[in-house]
């Protein structure tokens, strides 16, 4: 291990190229020298190979410091995944816009400053992107509203499909969640599916820093919580905000651009402050 | 015999005369009873049953009629409507809303039927009776909303769905009716309800009181001003203290000023209009535009009308700020217009011309209920004639009625229980009237004279059922006036509907929009006396939806698992009703239906994935465990192996164990402490609390994904 490894990674788990929930990175190699997964004996199948939900701590007060950020970016995941459930449960259900919001220059972050009731440029966004029309105006975070039919359209797609594919890791192989600091490994938790749970600590590991790894496994269990939580809100909303917005692909091509939604959500949202 | 004459409300529009000329009481009172007669026995008993029993009792006493998770809210299809399936979807995020809000108490009766939560829909010819009858709810008394919703909304046209079944629902039930010539305009109206219901709106405490009168001799608006509104004004007025009451009455009430009101910054919370309504010959080309249209101060009396004395659907603006709007018109034809009269009971009388060639809903309410900015919530109404008898009797007022139907809409009642003073009214006249007519009846088959009391009874008894029966309530019969709270600023705003945009379904829509009607031109009037295919420029329901006869009647349960099937089948959605598939590029070329093939596979695994892992999360969910242990050293740890399924370790050293947390599902639980190590024991606890609150957090998401999942697969 080494230092300029990000604070917070994970191997095996759903990758890409961005952080996930804004904060753990993926490891650069899935198939690096760790593993902690069920050593096979001779002729018996390999077991597969544990996400690993990786803290690398700086050490003493830098080490809180990363818990802390860590733990403000998933309060701030959890903000815009709340935001983003009112904002596609306000389409869904109303299928409405107030003049202002609908009026309201599409500048920068302009969804938290839009009235109350109102929807912001990413709901606007969203609609337009499910009715496959064309956007209206200025586009302010991204290269504009994935169309369905539009490679814009496929490339969400694409990446929606291999967040699935990833995150269907997490159904069938258990969870290692481990905290190093200065490299070297402090505790490591095991995971089930279940909730079932084993914690291991060496004798050296002191309180301040078992209490370090503590909060790492809660980081770990609301991580994956929290992506769940997007699935759950992609898969029950998307259908409703399709037939609201009458999406000409339904609600199938609606999904990416739900998920995608969500997930610009969580990112704007994580990168304010409280 | 008495020969004073019974005046009615309305106005001819040609004529410029009473659409119904002044009645002696005699001939009156023969009315009466040649109609009294052909109402079924049955119903008659029905009505008597309702004005015996207090109107507080209509729904099961231990049921708040405010809370939908108790009273159930329930929709009304006609089985047979072939636009019904168009309907339904174009209604989509309106029913969704309910079911959410009535939970298992809702209920949908639509084609046929076919589960505890859709049942068969309308059929024609059913009285209410039947109609009870054959879906399990009691057919009198008091209504049990497991049998059968409180709130019912019917939905089409009063060709499909008569008025007078609504009338007779209405005594039991709290119904309201929604029909539009548009599908777009069902759209309008869902989203406006669902709009004032989940959104912001907080509208003033203010109601207007709006008075006609005409110089002149016409008695009908000078009784309606002194004997209904300035009274009612003024006893409101005296009950509540944190609403703004406003007349405008007498020579006031012009068209400009109504216009202001309806058209202006802020309309109303609600509108009470009292004034004639117009009405049209059944040949006349503006007669289901204009007719019940509401007639001002500014008429020069008995002559010919003019569009600048009446407010019809044509003067609704665009920009017109009504969203939450509950209108009280008392006009005549104000709601709607059946086929036949009264009035062809009276002998001599049989061959009277129809009213209108088909039975019709107001154009006026229409335009208010589905306004494109955000409409009215409810347009109470009279379908046919008004009567001065709805609140007057005999020279007496009879404002309770009023009274309590508008202290109950102050208070936020549902506006389908707070009208149930009229149909508790109906009742209670019906009843009456049956006992009145016994001895005009007997009299005169004896060939005897009849006191000139009994004949004005009856009369006036017969006119006051008539006129109470004939109060409808357009739209959701569960909506209510969404208002500010204290110290919370107003707040109405303007909305932009999502416009159903049928032609990106079709593609033929195009080719039918009336000529010089472009997108958007929704409401836009037409030259006088010109008739488009469709009210205000929109495209006609007929024609929107050729093929929505093919999908009437199929049990689906709703536009979302319509759409979710078709994008399951990997066909276009069908999101408005059976259009032919809608071209956007998507499932034009084959690399996009294969992509679409290719996230449902994805969608498939990940489900199949899914199923599995909740079903040994829900196996295994018995039981949490919950280990501590200790290493020898750092080296030990890293080379630890561990599979948490198998409980299996593979490393240089065994780890200690040093604490054990098994927790059952029935809450037992059994510990093992270290003895040497307090604060191991606590990380050890928090690791157990974290276990338990991520084992139910995570089981909630899933069951969510899982949910989700199945309506797409």
């Amino acid at each position: 291990m080494n230092d300029r490894r990000p604070p917070f990674e994970i191997e095996n788990g759903p990758g890409g190229d961005e952080p996930l929930l804004g904060l753990w990175s993926p490891h650069p190699s899935e198939t690096g020298a760790l593993s902690f997964g069920m050593r096979g004996a001779a002729g018996a199948p390999v077991q597969p190979r544990p996400v690993i939900w990786r803290a690398n701590l700086a050490g003493e007060r830098a080490s809180l410091a990363q818990l802390a950020a860590a733990e403000r970016q998933l309060a701030g995941a959890a903000r815009g995944l709340a935001a983003a459930e009112r904002g596609l449960k306000r389409l869904a259900a109303t299928g409405a816009v107030t003049a202002a919001a609908a009026e309201a220059p599409a500048v920068s972050f302009g969804v938290t400053t839009a009235p109350a009731g109102a929807i912001g440029p990413l709901e606007r966004e969203l609609w337009q992107a499910l009715r496959g029309e064309a956007p209206a105006g200025p586009l302010s975070f991204d290269v504009g509203a994935p169309r369905p039919g539009t490679e814009a359209w496929r490339q969400a797609a694409e990446r929606f499909r291999d967040w699935l594919r990833r995150l269907t890791r997490f159904l069938v192989h258990f969870a290692w969640i481990e905290t190093r600091e200065q490299g070297r490994l402090v505790g490591r938790t095991a995971l089930s599916w279940d909730g079932d749970c084993a914690a291991f600590w060496t004798p050296s590991a002191g309180g301040d820093q078992r209490r370090r790894h503590q909060r790492q496994v809660s980081i770990t269990l609301r991580s994956r919580q929290t992506l769940f939580e997007v699935l759950a809100l992609t898969l029950s909303l998307a259908g409703r905000v399709a037939v609201a917005a009458a999406a000409p692909g339904g609600v199938l091509a609606a999904l990416p651009l739900v998920w995608r939604y969500i997930n610009r959500m969580i990112d704007l949202r994580g990168r304010r402050p409280a | 015999m008495s020969n004073e004459e019974v005046v009615f409300n309305g106005i001819h529009a040609r004529t410029g005369h009473y659409f119904t000329p002044p009645m002696e009481a005699q001939a009156l009172a023969r009315l009466a009873l040649s109609a009294q007669d052909a109402v079924p026995e049955e119903q008659k008993a029905d009505l008597q049953r309702t004005a015996e029993r207090s109107v507080d009792f209509r729904v099961d006493f231990s049921v708040d009629p405010t809370r939908l998770d108790q009273t159930g809210w329930g929709v009304i299809f006609a089985a047979r409507d072939p636009q019904a399936q168009a309907l339904y979807d174009a209604l989509a995020v309106l029913l969704e809303h309910r079911r959410e809000q009535a939970g298992d108490l809702y209920r949908e009766y639509f084609g046929g039927g076919g589960s505890a939560q859709r049942q068969l829909g309308y059929l024609e010819g059913e009285s209410k009776i039947d109609f009870l009858r054959e879906r399990g709810a009691n057919t009198e008394g008091v209504v049990f909303p497991q049998q059968m919703p409180y709130y019912l909304l019917i939905v089409g046209s009063p060709e499909l769905i008569p008025f007078a079944f609504q009338y007779q629902l209405d005594v039991q039930y709290a119904v309201g009716r929604i029909h539009f010539d548009a599908l777009e305009e069902y759209s309008y109206y869902a989203q406006s309800v669902v709009a004032a219901e989940n959104g912001t709106l907080a509208l003033p405490r203010r109601a207007v009181f709006f008075s006609v009168t005409h110089d002149g001799d016409d008695r009908a608006t000078e009784l309606s001003n002194s004997e209904l509104v300035q009274p009612l004004h003024a006893a409101l007025g005296e009950k509540v203290d944190d609403w703004a009451l406003e007349l405008i009455k007498e020579d006031a009430a012009h068209k400009d000023a109504l216009h202001a009101l309806v058209n202006g910054a802020e309309a109303p919370g609600l509108l009470l209009t009292a004034s004639h309504g117009l009405g049209f010959d059944a040949d006349d080309p503006l007669q289901e535009r204009h007719q019940g249209a509401l007639l001002c101060s500014n008429w020069e009396t008995f002559t010919p009308t003019q569009p600048k004395s009446y407010f019809s659907a044509d003067d609704v603006s665009e920009d017109a700020r009504l969203h939450g709007l509950i209108a009280f018109n008392f006009a005549c034809f104000g709601a709607g217009t059946p086929v036949k009269d009264e009035f062809d009971h009276v002998p001599g009388l049989q061959n009277k011309p129809q009213l209108a060639r088909r039975p019709f809903v107001s154009r006026l309410p229409q335009k208010l209920l589905a306004h494109p900015k955000g409409g009215a919530l409810a347009v109470v109404g009279h379908v046919n004639r008004a009567w001065s008898t709805s609140f007057t009797y005999r020279s007496a007022p009879q404002l309770n009625v009023f009274d309590e139907a508008f202290r109950k809409l102050f208070f936020q009642f549902p506006v389908g229980n707070a009208i149930e003073s009229f149909n508790e009214r109906y009742a209670s006249s019906a009843a009456s009237l049956t006992n009145a007519l016994a001895p005009v009846r007997d009299l005169i088959k004896a060939g005897s004279d009849v006191p000139a009391h009994l004949i004005q009874n009856a009369g006036g008894l017969w006119t006051a059922q008539n006129d109470a029966r004939n109060y409808i309530i357009l739209g959701d019969p569960a909506v209510r006036l969404m208002l500010q709270q204290k110290e919370e600023a107003p707040q109405r705003e303007v909305l932009t509907l999502v416009k159903l945009s049928v032609d990106e379904r079709g593609g033929a829509t195009e080719q039918q929009r009336p000529t010089g009607a472009a997108e958007g031109e929704v409401g836009t009037p037409e030259p006088e006396g010109q008739l488009a295919a469709g009210p205000g420029g929109a495209v006609p329901l007929q024609e929107a939806h050729p093929g929505a006869a093919e999908v009437a009647g199929r049990d689906m349960e709703g536009a979302q698992r319509a759409t979710v099937e078709s994008a399951g089948e990997m066909a276009p959605a069908t999101t408005a009703g059976g259009a032919e598939p809608a071209d956007f590029g998507l499932f034009s070329r084959e690399e996009g239906r294969g992509e679409l093939d290719e996230l449902r596979r994805t969608l498939a695994d990940f489900m199949r994935k899914l199923g599995e892992a909740v079903a040994s999360f829900t196996a295994d969910v018995s039981s949490l465990e919950v280990k501590t242990y200790t290493t020898g050293d750092l080296e030990d740890l890293d080379e630890l192996a561990f599979d948490i399924r198998t409980k299996r370790f593979s490393g240089p050293e065994k780890p200690r164990l040093r604490a054990l947390t098994f927790i059952s599902l029935d809450g037992d639980q059994i510990s093992v402490i270290p003895e040497d190590d307090e604060e191991l024991w606590r990380l050890h606890n928090e690791i157990v609390a974290q276990a338990q609150a991520n084992r139910a957090a995570l089981l909630r998401a899933m069951m969510s994904a899982v949910s989700g999942l199945t309506r797409i697969e």
